[in-house]
């Protein structure tokens, strides 16, 4: 398997990645505020945490930690950060992402999801826990391997 | 007339995925993986363990499995802010 993914990967030179980031920064956001419920309602979604002015009581941050190339596909390891106002809400809002991302596949350009993990709580120093607007954020993590489709050069 | 070989129950892959051999392969991916966490953070660095367990699937197939992790308060925090393990993992393919 490995010899037919060197050759496979060494017939393809010319291919141009998206910014996987970017592309679930987008559609995670459209996806939440298509849902109903109030445990996904007025989220903002980041790549990092926004200036201390500008940040909401229920935040999501999508980090790529990088990942191999295999032939016309990029195999992005993304950790989610997520934070609400209590621990229950940033758990219902985390797992609500978690499906979301979960169910994000649609070829152009996440082909696949896999190796989702998660949620568990963060449990912050007291110097590092967020307060916005006097409430202090429960903070909740996930992590999941997105694979994106490149294009040509 | 020729004879068709009956094909095996997939529970008899688990000679092989459970098997020593196998369990030091697992382990040595396991322990590259473990060899390239960095982190400013000495402590989450000095605490990761490599481990191996064997499983079984749902469909009876018994298996080795590796995993990498560390102390988990240390861990949840470093992770989250900044993912060591999960680019370590990366940059192993995986």
């Amino acid at each position: 398997m490995a010899l037919l993914l060197e050759r496979w990967g060494s017939l393809v030179v010319d291919v141009l990645f998206p910014i996987a980031t970017g592309h679930v920064i987008g559609r995670l956001g459209d996806m939440l505020a298509a849902r109903g419920e109030s445990a996904a309602a007025d989220v903002s979604v980041w790549r990092v945490l926004p200036p201390k002015g500008e940040r909401s009581k229920r935040m999501v941050t999508v980090r790529d930690d990088g990942g191999p190339v295999e032939g016309v596909q990029s195999r992005r390891r993304l950790g989610f950060n997520v934070w609400a106002e209590s621990s229950v809400k940033a758990e219902r809002l985390a797992l609500i992402c978690m499906g979301l991302v979960g169910s994000m596949a649609d070829g152009s350009p996440v082909t696949a999801v896999d190796s989702v993990s998660g949620p568990f709580e963060v449990l912050e120093a007291s110097k590092d826990l967020l307060t916005v607007d006097g409430d202090t954020l429960a903070h909740y993590y996930f992590s999941a391997r997105v694979s994106v489709r490149g294009s040509d050069l | 007339m020729a004879r068709f070989q009956k094909l095996q129950p997939l529970s008899t892959l688990g000679v092989i995925l459970d098997s020593p051999e196998m369990e030091g392969i697992v382990s040595g991916i396991a322990g590259s993986i473990a060899a390239n966490i960095s982190d400013p953070n000495a402590a989450f660095v000095a605490s990761v363990r490599t481990q191996t367990f064997h499983t079984t699937s749902g469909r009876g197939v018994r298996r080795v499995v590796g995993q990498v992790g560390a102390g988990p308060r240390i861990g949840s925090r470093v992770e989250a802010a900044r993912g060591p393990i999960a680019r370590a993992l990366g940059e192993s393919g995986g």
